[in-house]
């Protein structure tokens, strides 16, 4: 790792500044001061806001505790996305800290997944990394692990520790020689549509690496001028990453912990 | 491709020859293009649900829905009597699409009353057949989860499909790869009340 390990501990440690409100249509009287927290890009919003439910439900008028859901600027966050992407895809032109309304009341069952426990993320989580798994080895390297290990990738994400995550998540990694990744796990994503995906190939038949441009090429031609320059913007954990740059590597060492590359495209 | 597990191309004429016998035997199957130029293999079934027994699975549901669709043809009234006290009218939609992943296809659905209201998790883990409750118990968060739908985005219960490739390598060789629709919906379908009537496999023989 070496090198790759100070990108790879940047990529775990970002965070992002987000005031939680309790929305106006969930009090009666008296509307509770915002509460602030830091919450990591990489990780998923129902592992962060329980005590924030527990402390708005005070407020609530609904006590029957009715789910909770997170709302930004009238856009209902799936809590199944990252922190950082819903962040990329919905709040990167908003001013910091980040507001988020908090919900009790009218879940929106028509865009959102429920979420009734921790077990529910632990799911979505480990099926992610096994369908990535299925993408770059065809599952052997998380089918040939024990159960230990995939607990360790999980509780490595819950509790932070990125030691613990990187010990087992190293060997999902792994791609030298003739064990290359067969294809690169990455969703696209743009408001107001669903994910986009395909099968890619990190290598050329010749062995030549395909960069972060073949793959827009191949999956969103249309946002290509006739110069096959890139007419649009291209974001994951905050950051552009050089059109140039080898897929390969991205993958390896800008995946989230859920083993994909997350990339949102925007017009800025 | 790993064994058990299909190409899209493989996939697609699978799902052809599925909804060619679909045609002569129930017609229950549909394709549905979405806006991006997408398409799924759907399936609209309604479901007569007795309250009076909540757990009661699938199984004794249906047949549940047999006697009474009876009851109704020759009293309509008195079935509207009993529809009202103590039966509950659910419609499922499932849903076949091709996992690129797994290289295997994946069933989806969703479950909702009569009232719009979705059926949760827990009542959709509820009504598993009793033959398949062991290994609910046992990994009922690795077994059927709530899912966002690759094509439509929206919620959606599905099947995990990390283990199809295995099912599909241990079942009866398949000597035509256009029955692995059939094969596969046959032994995965059941786990959600989904049952394929005979006629698909015969047909697939003759």
């Amino acid at each position: 790792m070496g090198e790759n390990r100070e990108i790879q501990k940047g990529v775990w440690e970002g965070r992002i500044p987000v005031a939680f409100r309790l929305s106006e249509e969930d009090t009666d009287g008296e509307r509770p001061e915002p509460v602030y927290l830091m919450v990591p890009r990489i990780s998923y919003f129902p592992l962060h806001t329980e005590k924030i439910n527990k402390h708005f439900l005070k407020y609530a008028s609904e006590k029957e505790s009715e789910e909770i859901w997170l709302e930004h600027d009238n856009q209902p966050l799936k809590w199944h996305y990252p922190v950082g992407l819903l962040f990329d895809l919905y709040g990167s032109e908003t001013s910091l800290p980040w507001t988020i309304t908090v919900h009790f009341k009218d879940f929106p069952e028509e865009e959102l997944l429920h979420c009734v426990s921790k077990d529910a993320v632990e799911s979505h989580f480990m099926s992610s990394i096994k369908e990535a798994d299925s993408l770059k080895h065809r599952g052997q390297v998380i089918n040939s692990m024990q159960k230990r290990d995939h607990k360790q990738l999980w509780t490595g994400l819950l509790h932070d520790k990125f030691d613990q995550f990187w010990s087992v998540n190293k060997k999902l990694m792994e791609s030298s020689g003739d064990e290359t990744f067969k294809y690169i796990p990455y969703r696209l994503y743009m408001v107001d549509r669903h994910y986009m995906t395909n099968l890619f190939r990190p290598l050329t038949e010749e062995g030549h690496h395909q960069s972060l441009k073949h793959l827009l090429l191949s999956a969103v031609p249309q946002f290509f001028n006739e110069d096959e320059e890139f007419q649009k913007h291209v974001r994951i954990h905050g950051t552009e990453p050089l059109l140039d740059t080898p897929i390969l590597w991205l993958s390896e060492n800008f995946s989230f912990p859920d083993n994909f590359l997350h990339l949102v495209i925007s017009d800025k | 491709m790993a064994a058990g597990s299909i190409s899209e191309d493989e996939y697609w004429d699978s799902i052809i020859f599925f909804l060619t016998l679909s045609s002569k035997i129930d017609s229950k199957w549909t394709i549905v293009d979405t806006k991006d130029g997408r398409r799924f293999a759907k399936k609209t079934e309604v479901f007569i649900l007795s309250t009076e027994n909540k757990e009661s699975t699938m199984n004794d549901d249906v047949i549940r829905n047999t006697e009474l669709m009876e009851e109704q043809e020759e009293d309509t009234a008195a079935f509207q009597v009993r529809g009202n006290s103590d039966v509950e009218v659910v419609t499922y939609e499932y849903h076949i699409l091709y996992s690129p992943s797994y290289g295997v296809p994946v069933l989806y659905f969703n479950a909702h009353t009569q009232g719009g209201k979705l059926l949760a998790l827990e009542e959709v883990w509820k009504r598993v057949p009793d033959v398949y409750k062991e290994r609910l118990s046992e990994e009922r968060w690795t077994f059927i989860t709530q899912q966002e739908h690759p094509l439509l985005g929206r919620p959606f219960y599905y099947l995990h499909p990390c283990h199809t490739a295995d099912l599909m390598k241990n079942s009866p060789v398949l000597t035509d790869k256009r029955h692995y629709i059939v094969s596969w919906l046959s032994a995965v379908g059941p786990v959600v009340g989904l049952k394929l009537p005979l006629e698909y496999g015969k047909l697939c023989v003759s």
